[in-house]
């Protein structure tokens, strides 16, 4: 690796890396196991049950697939998938994690939900509410200290947990990827993303795990609270103050939302050593408010510091 | 403290023991002198423990009792049990484990009528037989266990799980008549022979019954043909039964047909019996 740092700038390769910081908040997350008859089932319930769901800003929450569950890693034994979902509050989280389930995932055929956060001290109750659309036939059943609520449905029975775990979690962590070219800026992005999916405890929760439309705080027009990055954006780079260098004519961001912050600092050193490398990026760099928002700052310069010390010792 | 309790081979009581309290005084001893001052009543007059019992301190992590001997005439050994663990190797008498609310007892011998009765928690594991009402409700109450797992490998008497309101008991061999009697909800596991009319006045709650077409035990007309279809949750129950040494778990997972019927029609009528086999060859 060619780690090359002065104070003021670092270098991965030929990518420079800004010395700014990603802005990151406090979320209350949950966990949940979505499983079906086969994979393909699955799938369709955790695509389907994560959509829209790419920000706060103006989704109910954010969700995301953390990863794929084989047959041994799932309570009932078939394939499934395990999803995060992140809001700003458990309140809210309950209210949304209630109407996604009850309206995509237990509307998918053969398919069961799964509470994946051990900590349930403070829960939100799912199924328990569910459990209403079975209208009086609904079996509860406890197995070891869970329970869980047979809803009869029209191909058997709708199998989901009574109460989900939440733990405190971070959501915002970003980077933005810096490209001379539209292609080569979104494979690299392709290629950051690819890196921190392999990752537990994160999820991007933008499509494909990639945002275009990155957002600044407010707008010109009344009532809007978010409006285009316009430091970012290409086609204004010569009628506004900028943030792209001369030679960068687009950029991606990815956002990751986490479990714990070292979860989200670890997929930002991830995803900057997978984006940094790639062809045709000229910088990275991470999106703020000027720290005056988010209690975390996940500094870039940090990300790569560390990594390069780990590696050296 | 960790004790091993063993009964004195020339003190052996010909009136029953009433020792419901003796399980929970002896966990709490921290001194060995103050095992001297727990008495229990045998018949109408109470005995110092150390007349009946060799009680030693072990090597253990704490809060563990071993017995060991015939406690046939020692009666609701483990009553209100709220933790830690009772290995048993010998036979018990009555009331073994009635209103437990946690922790676990293990028994590798045989126990008498009203084991588990009206408990709420923990696991009570029966390497024997248990007699009648396991499970069950006090005369008089309207609910039985409220909570926890009975797990049995051998056979259990009449009454098994009467008017049950939670929890699960797994059997590992036959069962008696009036099995899930009146039950308000709960499951019941039977891997070997039951008696007549499971789950009479059955409110809600799961009886499930291996073999289907071996078994000898008549339904009650009050119960409906409900389909074939398998819950989910019944094979996460019995990979849980698996999991905790219910050795029968394996087998039941292996007999995928599935016929359920609910009921009981003349109660609530939401309870469900599930008769499992390896096929259906046996149906007419």
């Amino acid at each position: 690796m060619n780690t090359s740092h002065d104070s003021s700038t670092l270098q991965l390769g030929n990518c420079i890396i800004h010395d700014t910081f990603a802005e990151a908040f406090p979320m209350t997350a949950t966990r949940v196991i979505v499983t079906a008859l086969n994979r393909s089932w699955a799938r369709t319930a955790a695509n389907v049950v994560t959509g829209y769901a790419t920000s706060v800003i103006a989704c109910d929450a954010e969700a995301g697939i953390e990863s794929e569950l084989n047959e041994d890693q799932t309570p009932d034994g078939r394939p499934g998938f395990s999803l995060l979902f992140f809001a700003f509050n458990r309140e809210s989280l309950e209210k949304s994690v209630i109407k996604r389930v009850g309206q995509c995932i237990m509307t998918c055929p053969t398919t069961a939900c799964f509470n994946g956060i051990d900590d349930k001290t403070k829960p939100v109750k799912i199924g328990g509410k569910l459990r209403r659309f079975g209208d009086g036939f609904q079996i509860s059943k406890l197995i070891g200290d869970r329970r869980f609520w047979r809803i009869p449905v029209m191909d058997g029975e709708f199998v989901c947990e009574d109460e989900f775990g939440t733990t405190k979690a971070i959501g915002g962590g970003n980077i933005l990827i810096l490209g001379k070219c539209q292609e080569s800026t979104l494979s690299a992005a392709e290629f950051a993303v690819k890196a921190v999916s392999k990752m537990k405890n994160v999820i991007m929760p933008f499509p494909g795990g990639v945002v275009r439309s990155g957002s600044k705080v407010g707008s010109k027009y009344k009532g809007l609270i978010a409006s285009t990055n316009h430091e970012f954006a290409p086609s204004l780079k010569y009628r506004v103050k900028t943030s792209l260098p001369e030679n960068a004519n687009c950029c991606y961001e990815i956002v990751m939302d986490g479990l714990t912050l070292d979860s989200i600092h670890e997929a930002t050193t991830t995803s900057i050593h997978a984006a940094a490398f790639c062809d045709g990026v000229v910088a990275i760099s991470a999106g703020n408010y000027g720290g005056k928002l988010g209690p975390y700052h996940i500094y870039l310069k940090d990300r790569i510091l560390n990594k390069h010390k780990e590696s050296t010792e | 403290m960790t004790w091993l309790v063993r009964p004195r081979s020339d003190a052996i009581p010909s009136t029953p023991v009433e020792a419901r309290e003796l399980i929970g005084q002896l966990m709490d001893c921290a001194d060995p002198a103050d095992i001297n001052r727990i008495k229990v009543w045998v018949g109408n007059a109470q005995i110092q423990i150390p007349e009946l019992l060799q009680i030693t301190q072990i090597d253990g992590p704490g809060h563990e009792l071993y017995l060991e001997g015939d406690f046939r005439h020692y009666h609701g050994l483990g009553w209100k049990l709220k933790s830690g663990k009772i290995m048993i190797n010998g036979n018990t008498g009555a009331r073994l484990g009635a209103e437990m609310e946690g922790g676990s007892i293990e028994l590798c011998g045989d126990c008498g009528a009203w084991a588990g009765v009206a408990m709420s928690g923990g696991r009570l594991f029966i390497q024997g037989n248990a007699g009648r009402w396991l499970g069950a409700n006090w005369p008089g109450e309207s609910k039985g266990m409220r909570g926890g797992e009975i797990l049995v490998q051998g056979d259990t008497g009449d009454h098994t799980g009467a008017c049950m309101r939670r929890g699960t008991i797994a059997v590992a061999g036959s069962s008696g008549f009036g099995l899930g009697r009146d039950m308000i909800a709960g499951s019941i596991f039977v891997a070997g022979n039951f008696s007549d009319y499971p789950g009479m006045g059955m409110k809600r709650g799961s009886i499930v019954l291996a073999n289907e077409y071996q078994n000898h035990g008549k339904l009650l007309s009050s119960f409906s043909p409900d389909g074939h279809a398998r819950p989910l949750t019944l094979d996460m129950q019995l990979k849980y039964l698996a999991q905790k040494g219910w050795t029968k778990a394996n087998e039941l997972l292996q007999q995928r047909y599935c016929t359920r019927f609910f009921g009981d029609n003349l109660s609530l009528g939401l309870g469900e019996i599930i008769f499992l086999s390896d096929n259906n060859s046996g149906k007419e």
